[in-house]
């Protein structure tokens, strides 16, 4: 379909994105264990991230897309080492940042991997105005003296829209939007070659959501970092990155390259869980229908989805964590063997890795 | 959403220029700016606007669930036939500062005042989803307790047919397996499933009137979906009233039969849907175009242009709009005038459509 | 309000707050107190004194008991607790036996009137009295009289000099009865006077703040410097030496302070400084505990995580971060109120005559003043109170005002 065109090079934005093969950030067979207690004695082991694999290259805008409680919030931790994993790597610059001294770790990786928070009420000390702590984030990270400090401050203030007395005000004088612009400033502040920003877009107003995107891209071509967007928005994920990964109880069900529609109108998922995401998507779009026979069928099986929700992963479970609620599995009769093995993210096509045994065509 | 011919022309809710203040470090805000709307039987009003546009706060306000002082300061409020705000202009006091500032001051009394008067209302003509079902849950509750709660509270039948209309009740939203939901705790459900289960918690009130406080932000496309198909069924089955609160206007435009736009405090626009959806982009407010339009470029997956962000300070004076709005450019210099120094007022453009803007004819 | 301003972040300048002003100012009064006890200490200081090595002491102590002690050191800096008094008035013939019932006040001022009326406890109606002064060349001067009848002595003296008297009762049966003193007057200018013994009440003050308000520095400095870094790094690090610490705490603080001070004191010998010591161990507990659930639920507030994210190393998280950013006005409320608390048991403990009588404190200046039943000493003793209190109470609510937001 695509034919040899670099399927990178199509992308959101109006400018062509230079197909950068410079790997930036590696997480190799990333697993993150959790176990929680049940009731008194009993624990059970939830696996949140389920060996995941993932490269970002230089320039790119990879999304990360799945349900809360799919783990995507958890594997962001991960890569911007807040939460060591309890098995795998992650690797910058060639070096596991897992496996360097606290010291390295502050010192180079820290600016070098930055985080925007969820909650944007997070990076903020209510004790102090927040031009202070823009001052702390310049300061550590290592990028500015201390006499351009004030200036450093009002410029990055600049940058996302809001002026330069606000440096002066505390938190909670600030609106939502307001917080949000703040916590891309500070990732900012330390000129790092990835940003990883979780759930950026959370509480902000459509009109706003476009705003802050835009002014994501905008940095991104000033200052020439990589951008992690971790999301459950399928739809602005498509306005804005190159690449996606759809998580699913801890795993990459699919990894693909984002194609604007208009340039490749018959880009499809090939996942049933992205499938039935993008179905979904456009279902809001263009009117909910009410019940029909295939939305009840859907439904049900949405319903008894318990599998990447905190009740429902235990370890390593036996065979494809999605049949439960997957319309191919249905379809097909049930096979077996999707109960026994867990599918692998295998390599489809160029850039495109599927995790599922079938595929639409069967 | 077609609904049939009214049965009672009466509103079930009715709010007349609501004025809500609140006092925050930046200063007072007004918060809701004499909004007045009315709500049909087995209609759906929905209210689109972004954070701070006074549309979730002007039902807060009037349920006695702000939080904020001094809250709402002036208008009248009916909801079945219970006058909510009776007496408030008796407990509303204007002081003098220390600074000479004068300041609105509401008695502390007022608080159990509305409570008494609201005790038959809020749970039985009234129910309320709240936007994040997992906070305003019980944690140490099961779902099968609340729905215990909820029906013993409503005087239905014993204990096992109450079980049994529980586990009606879920199965209606879509629950598969009702008993495993009944006994699981609210943090052991999924976002989309929690939201389920608190419509079912609202089923079981049974309102006249259900105010929906953006219930689909946060949940993946699956989970918006399902939560908006079971909202439109329980309407479908029940012909109860909806308040569809909301800042996304594809959900708006899935629901509701009228619709309103508030910004700032203020309604700038009321509509039926359908109207609103099909009146060319000139004939309606500039936010409304706005909305529309940011509508039109997700659906279509159009990529977002990067751009830095301007610094939009509210405007002290005049049209609260006017410096994000792009139809002020094209007036003439009169009216222009006219946006700057006065903020419009809500004239009736057509028998069905009104509008705030000195910019569209009236 | 005050013009004075001080720079803080971003070169915003504030105002100095009224309340925080008033504080410092009586900080600043306490420390020139303090300044100058130590000034005055050396100067010649037994103008006051009323001790001689021979002298007898007489010891009241609250309840009223007496007990007799000899005081050896002259050059003592303040034996406060001491009655003074010549013999204790004796016969003649016995000079063992007690016979004069009251003890004539040794300092007299140049100016003003001197009086005593002695009482001889085995009296009888024909008692003829008679005096003898005699200054240090040997003169008899003439200035003091007695009435013969009653005995009571009268006089002002014009000039300072030091003075042996020698007060006879002759009584008709032949016995004679003696009182010998000596009498010091002097010509200082007293602010605040003498009390009835002829003591400076504002040197005896001074001497008070120094030793009450200065060793109550070392309870504040125990809260400060052990308490605060315990229940930080507690609240921080967690584990299971916080635990123990969390235990022995709540242990100590379940027993009622006064015991645990009273019995420090009675073990080191009334030593004021390890009294001081004990009422800092003593508040050490609620100190670190308050600093401790400060710190934890700092701990889990998101914006710990962010700092470690900035690369923020976890000390300096919890010094800068948590404890200086927002723990620091609590710190400083405790600090101050342990200052507080350990003058208040300094004034206590003194009062109760329970510490140690060499040392003059507040407590003790309180203790004579009630005594000797002098209001020249009570009233400035208690304002001096006030003022320590006062200045405790509005320095954390200045910092309040200091730290908080700018309006």
């Amino acid at each position: 379909m695509l034919g040899d065109r670099d399927v990178t090079s199509l992308a959101g934005g109006t400018e062509e994105r230079e197909a950068n093969t410079t790997l930036v950030l590696e997480a190799r067979g990333l697993v993150r264990q959790f176990n929680r207690r049940v009731r008194f004695g009993v624990s059970e082991s939830i696996l949140a991230v389920d060996h995941v694999d993932l490269v970002v290259r230089g320039g790119d805008v990879l999304g990360i897309v799945g349900a809360s409680g799919s783990g995507k919030s958890t594997l962001a931790r991960m890569l911007t080492c807040l939460l060591p994993p309890s098995a795998g790597q992650v690797i910058l610059n060639g070096r596991d940042v897992y496996t360097l001294d606290k010291e390295t770790v502050r010192r180079e990786v820290r600016p070098a991997i930055r985080m925007i928070f969820q909650d944007p009420d997070a990076a903020l000390n209510p004790a102090y105005p927040i031009g202070e702590g823009l001052r702390r984030a310049l300061m550590l990270g290592g990028r500015v003296s201390s006499e351009h400090i004030d200036e450093s401050i009002s410029k990055l203030l600049a940058e996302v829209g809001l002026p330069s007395s606000y440096a002066f005000k505390y938190p909670d004088e600030l609106s939502g939007g307001e917080k949000r612009r703040l916590g891309i400033c500070r990732a900012l502040s330390s000129d790092p070659v990835v940003i990883v920003a979780d759930e950026p877009l959370s509480g902000l107003d459509v009109v706003l959501q476009e705003r802050v995107l835009a002014l994501f891209l905008h940095e991104q071509t000033v200052r020439q970092f990589a951008l992690v967007l971790v999301s459950h928005d399928l739809d602005r994920v498509h306005q804005v990155c190159n690449r996606v990964a759809v998580m699913f109880a801890g795993r990459v069900v699919e990894s693909a390259p984002v194609v604007a529609p208009q340039l490749a109108p018959e880009f499809r998922y090939r996942h049933p869980y992205a499938i039935e995401l993008a179905a979904a998507k456009d279902r809001l779009h263009y009117g909910l229908q009410g019940r029909s026979a295939d939305h009840r069928h859907t439904s049900e099986f949405a319903a008894t989805r318990e599998f990447g929700t905190p009740t429902g992963t235990t370890s390593r479970m036996k065979g494809c964590a999605y049949r439960g609620a997957c319309p191919r599995y249905v379809r097909l009769g049930r096979p077996s063997h999707c109960a026994e093995a867990v599918p692998e993210l295998t390599e489809q096509a160029p850039h495109r890795s599927v995790a599922c045994h079938f595929s639409e065509a069967d | 959403m077609g609904a049939p011919a009214l049965k009672n022309p009466e509103p079930v809710l009715e709010i007349q220029d609501l004025v809500s203040l609140f006092e925050t470090p930046a200063g007072v805000v007004r918060a809701v700016d004499r909004v007045s709307l009315s709500v049909q039987d087995g209609r759906v009003l929905g209210i689109v606007g972004e954070s701070g546009s006074g549309k979730t706060q002007t039902f807060f306000g009037v349920l006695g669930l702000s939080r904020g002082t001094p809250g709402v300061v002036s208008g009248r409020a009916r909801i079945g036939n219970v006058d909510v705000l009776e007496g408030l202009p008796e407990h509303i006091h204007e002081r003098v500062d220390s600074d000479g500032a004068v300041r609105v001051v509401k008695d502390p009394a007022w608080r159990r005042l509305q409570e008494e008067r609201l005790k038959g209302v809020l749970g039985h003509t009234v129910a309320i989803l709240f936007q994040d079902p997992r906070r305003s849950l019980v944690p140490y509750w099961t779902i099968g307790r609340h729905l215990q709660e909820v029906l013993h509270r409503k005087g239905s039948a014993p204990d096992d047919a109450r079980r049994g209309r529980a586990a009606e009740l879920l199965r209606g939203l879509g629950f598969a397996e009702p008993a495993r939901v009944l006994q699981s705790y609210p943090e052991q459900l999924s976002g989309g499933e929690a939201q389920r289960a608190m419509l079912a918690l609202t089923m079981a009130i049974k309102p006249r009137v259900l105010i929906a406080d953006e219930p689909t932000t946060g949940l993946d496309t699956i989970n918006q979906a399902l939560a908006l198909e079971s909202i439109v069924e329980q309407h479908e089955r029940h012909r109860m009233a909806i308040v569809l609160i909301s800042h996304d206007l594809s959900v708006i435009d899935a629901m509701a039969d009228d619709v309103l736009v508030m910004y700032a405090g203020r309604v700038v626009a009321r509509a039926p849907a359908a109207v609103l959806r099909d009146l060319p982009d000139e004939a309606v407010h500039p936010y409304a175009r706005e909305l529309r339009e940011s509508r039109r470029r997700r659906t279509l997956g159009q990529p977002i242009v990067a751009g830095a962000a301007p610094p939009r300070p509210l405007s002290p004076t005049g049209c609260a709009f006017q410096l994000r709005c792009e139809l002020r450019s094209r007036l003439d210099a009169d009216r222009q005038a006219m946006c700057a120094t006065e903020a419009p007022n809500l004239k009736a453009v057509t028998e069905v459509h009104s509008v705030a803007c000195w910019g569209i004819a009236t | 309000m005050t013009k004075l301003i001080i720079p803080t972040a971003f070169n915003k300048r504030r105002r100095i707050p009224a309340r925080m002003l008033s504080g410092l100012v009586l900080l600043a009064m306490l420390i020139a107190a303090n300044i100058a006890a130590y000034i005055f200490h050396h100067e010649r200081s037994d103008s006051y004194l009323c001790l001689a090595p021979s002298h007898i002491a007489i010891i009241r102590t609250a309840l009223g008991a007496e007990r007799a002690r000899e005081s050896s050191d002259a050059t003592a800096s303040f034996a406060f607790g001491f009655n003074c008094s010549g013999d204790a008035g004796s016969d003649a013939s016995d000079s063992s036996a007690r016979l004069f019932g009251t003890s004539p006040a040794p300092i007299a001022r140049v100016g003003r009137p001197y009086t005593y009326r002695p009482s001889l406890i085995q009296s009888g109606n024909t008692d003829r009295w008679s005096v003898e002064a005699i200054d240090a060349a040997g003169r008899e001067t003439g200035w003091l009289a007695v009435d013969p009848q009653s005995g009571v002595l009268t006089g002002t003296p014009l000039v300072p000099t030091t003075l042996d008297v020698r007060l006879t009762a002759k009584s008709d049966d032949g016995r004679a009865r003696l009182q010998q003193w000596k009498l010091y007057v002097d010509d200082r200018f007293l602010l605040l006077g003498t009390d009835n013994n002829g003591r400076d009440v504002a040197r005896a003050l001074l001497e008070a703040m120094q030793s009450t308000v200065l060793p109550a520095t070392i309870a504040a400095l125990i809260v400060l410097g052990v308490g605060v870094p315990l229940g930080a790094l507690s609240g921080f690090f967690g584990g299971r030496a916080a635990s123990l610490l969390i235990a022995i705490s709540s242990a100590v603080q379940s027993i009622p302070g006064i015991l645990l001070i009273a019995l420090a004191g009675r073990l080191s010998g009334w030593n004021l400084l390890l009294i001081m010591a004990a009422v800092g161990v003593v508040l050490l507990p609620e100190t670190a505990s308050g600093v401790r659930e400060l710190v934890e639920r700092f701990k889990r507030r998101d914006f710990v995580e962010a700092a470690r994210e900035l690369g923020m190393s976890d000390n300096r998280i919890l010094w800068d971060e948590i404890v200086w950013h927002n723990g620091r006005q609590f710190i400083v409320e405790r600090v101050a109120q342990s200052y507080a608390a350990a003058v208040l048991a300094e004034v206590t403990l003194g009062f109760l005559d329970l510490t140690d009588s060499l040392t003059p404190s507040l407590g003790r200046v309180l203790l004579v003043g009630r005594e000797v039943n002098a209001p020249a000493m009570l009233v400035p003793a208690l304002l001096l109170l006030l003022l320590v209190i006062g200045c405790f109470s509005l320095l954390p609510r200045g910092f309040a005002e200091l730290w908080g937001r700018p309006r």
